[in-house]
């Protein structure tokens, strides 16, 4: 018993039963509510973008030249892939590229990160200072600490030097920074600064420091995984990269992966390299934070029953 | 014996039906304690429920499954606005048409071969699976939102202990600005926009009994700490010091799971080396195989 194209009929009568099921199910969650999947992060933020941003910021990199060595690797991984004539391999170079520049600095990025975030503690205690042993007011004292911020803080504290508005500043700061951490002190320099100082003082001794070091310690500890992470992945890339070109060299086994069913086996061993290293990165999680808009922590500080 | 095996089936079953049929119907229950039962009901009291409730109410294991699958908890805690009807639809429907979807694949299959590429119950089989995989996927969101929800409470401490202080704002204000400002909106839609009336039902003369009910409702022990810390400013300790305090607890305890994490990695890291094997045998295994099967061949 065939229906139309050779398909059997009980096969045609069941399919289409079920499609009609799913049609009134689908029409029921269309009238009983929607799903509000994908809501998150707030619609201006994409977290790719968002995460690249921060990654140059770590880098101590412009955003552009960060994009256009990303770009360099990638093409200069999939023309390695075409001269070896194994299309599979271009594009397997490419991925490997694009993603794997990033892979390559996070280590540097982290540790550089890390660096800026503790000289930016040691600037807090000197803005600290400047106010309660120095007499000076907030806006000069960081006019002060933006004239001499250090190598590691230049970029970070320029706008503190520059006077004006110092909440302004303090936001400019912390936008510039791209570290959870500096975005946080800054958070709490905007709503700490009031006429008085001995309340930013006092904030300053008896929150900011204190609170600072433990997350310094959380950030410190999150490298150390973050390094182990990054060894094994090492080891584990290095060790299929010198297999696999000792295997490419020999000509039977080139001819092999050369045909059909050699570029299966070479998809599959890809994606279980991949599925490796993506195992390992769940394994060694690192800490995360939350981030703050500190455009919006400025408007609100102006309005705060807005 | 095996023709005997439907009969026998469908016997095990009329019974099964009889005794519940009895049960459900309470006819060994004396008439006057069916009376004081149906009053109890109308007045609100508690009863001893059925057989099978107590007997739920004492598995550790059952009171488990039950929670766990506990949809309505489930969508709130993932901030979804699902209701379970139309989460339960939602998943019919996907797991209808994956269904169709392999059918008519394998039936053209057959069409074309002449024979089922694979058995036709698979497709049955795929289509089952995606029940439980919805269930999956919403439990791994539930716990995810959760985790976010207590981090971004977590880090607005430190602002919320100065914002309590040097701008006097109450708790619940500086809490709900500081979920407007983080770039994540889960505590926003918990707290901000009220996403916390959905579980959280009853009424609560204070912040802190807020927090407290929140906290339960939605299993994020953040909440209950920072309800506790609010209970202490009440007896005259500075608002500063407590959310300080608490901020500084919560540095300490995201530490120590660092430390703990960091070194379970140590010893589960060795299971993806010991996997790279697969790869490895894999590049050189396959080439290998092929020319020993190709020169067997002829």
């Amino acid at each position: 018993m065939t229906g139309t194209g050779g398909i059997p009929e009980p096969v045609i009568v069941i399919a289409g039963i079920a499609v009609i099921l799913a049609s009134g199910c689908a029409v029921i969650t269309a009238i009983l509510g929607v799903d509000s999947l994908g809501r998150g992060y707030r619609a201006r933020k994409f977290p790719l973008l968002e995460h690249e941003k921060d990654v140059a910021a770590a880098l101590g990199w412009r955003w552009r030249s960060w994009i256009a060595l990303r770009a360099a690797v990638v093409i200069g991984g999939v023309l390695v892939g075409v001269t070896t004539q194994i299309w599979l391999l271009a594009a397997l170079l490419g991925v490997v590229g694009f993603f794997g520049v990033r892979f390559a600095v996070a280590g540097r990025a982290a540790r550089r990160r890390l660096r800026v975030e503790r000289a930016f503690l040691v600037q807090l205690r000197v803005l600290r200072d400047r106010m309660a042993i120095g007499n000076q007011s907030l806006d000069s004292a960081l006019q002060e600490v933006g004239r001499n911020p250090g190598p590691e803080l230049a970029y970070v504290l320029e706008s503190w030097a520059r006077g004006g508005s110092v909440t302004g500043n303090i936001v400019e700061c912390g936008l510039r920074s791209r570290s959870p951490i500096i975005e946080h002190a800054c958070v709490v320099l905007i709503w700490a600064r009031t006429r008085s100082l001995d309340g930013l003082i006092a904030a300053i001794d008896d929150v900011l420091i204190p609170v600072g070091e433990a997350q310094l310690a959380v950030e410190e500890e999150s490298l150390v995984t973050l390094t182990q992470q990054r060894a094994v992945t090492f080891a584990m890339s290095a060790l299929m990269m010198v297999m696999f070109i000792s295997i490419v060299r020999v000509e039977s086994f080139r001819l092999y992966y050369e045909t059909a069913s050699g570029t299966i086996v070479l998809l599959l061993a890809g994606a279980t390299f991949f599925a490796l290293i993506a195992m390992l990165g769940r394994i060694a999680r690192v800490a995360e934070w939350t981030r703050w808009d500190l455009v919006r922590i400025q408007e609100q500080e102006l309005h705060p029953h807005g | 014996m095996a023709e005997a095996l439907p009969y026998a089936a469908i016997a095990v079953l009329v019974v099964g039906a009889w005794a519940s049929g009895v049960l459900l119907l309470d006819l060994f229950m004396a008439a006057d304690a069916r009376a004081w039962k149906r009053m109890t009901h109308l007045r609100g009291f508690a009863t001893r429920g059925s057989v099978l409730e107590r007997a739920a109410r004492r598995t550790p294991a059952l009171q488990r499954v039950q929670g766990e699958l506990d949809l309505e908890r489930l969508l709130a805690q993932a901030h979804s606005e699902n209701t379970p009807a139309s989460f339960l639809a939602r998943t019919g429907a996907i797991s209808l048409l994956v269904f169709a979807v392999l059918l008519a694949a394998t039936g053209a299959g057959r069409a074309l071969e002449g024979q089922w590429p694979v058995p036709p119950w698979s497709a049955f089989a795929l289509g089952a699976l995606v029940i439980p995989l919805s269930l999956f996927d919403l439990r791994r969101r539930a716990s995810r939102t959760q985790e976010r929800t207590a981090r971004i409470l977590g880090d607005a401490l430190m602002a919320v202990a100065v914002m309590t202080d040097t701008r006097s704002l109450q708790l619940d204000d500086a809490v709900r600005i500081m979920s407007r400002c983080a770039w994540d909106d889960a505590l926003q839609t918990l707290l901000d926009r009220g996403g916390f009336k959905r579980l959280a039902r009853s009424q609560y003369p204070s912040t802190s009994e807020k927090y407290r009910i929140i906290g339960d409702t939605y299993r994020i022990r953040e909440f209950s700490q920072v309800a506790d810390a609010a209970g202490t400013t009440n007896v005259g300790v500075p608002e500063r010091d407590a959310y300080t305090r608490l901020a500084l607890t919560i540095y300490q305890e995201r530490l120590a799971d660092a430390r703990v994490h960091a070194a379970r990695a140590r010893i589960l890291i060795t299971l993806p080396i010991a996997g790279m094997l697969v790869p490895l045998l894999m590049l050189i295994g396959a080439p290998t195989f092929h020319a020993i099967s190709a020169g067997l061949g002829g």
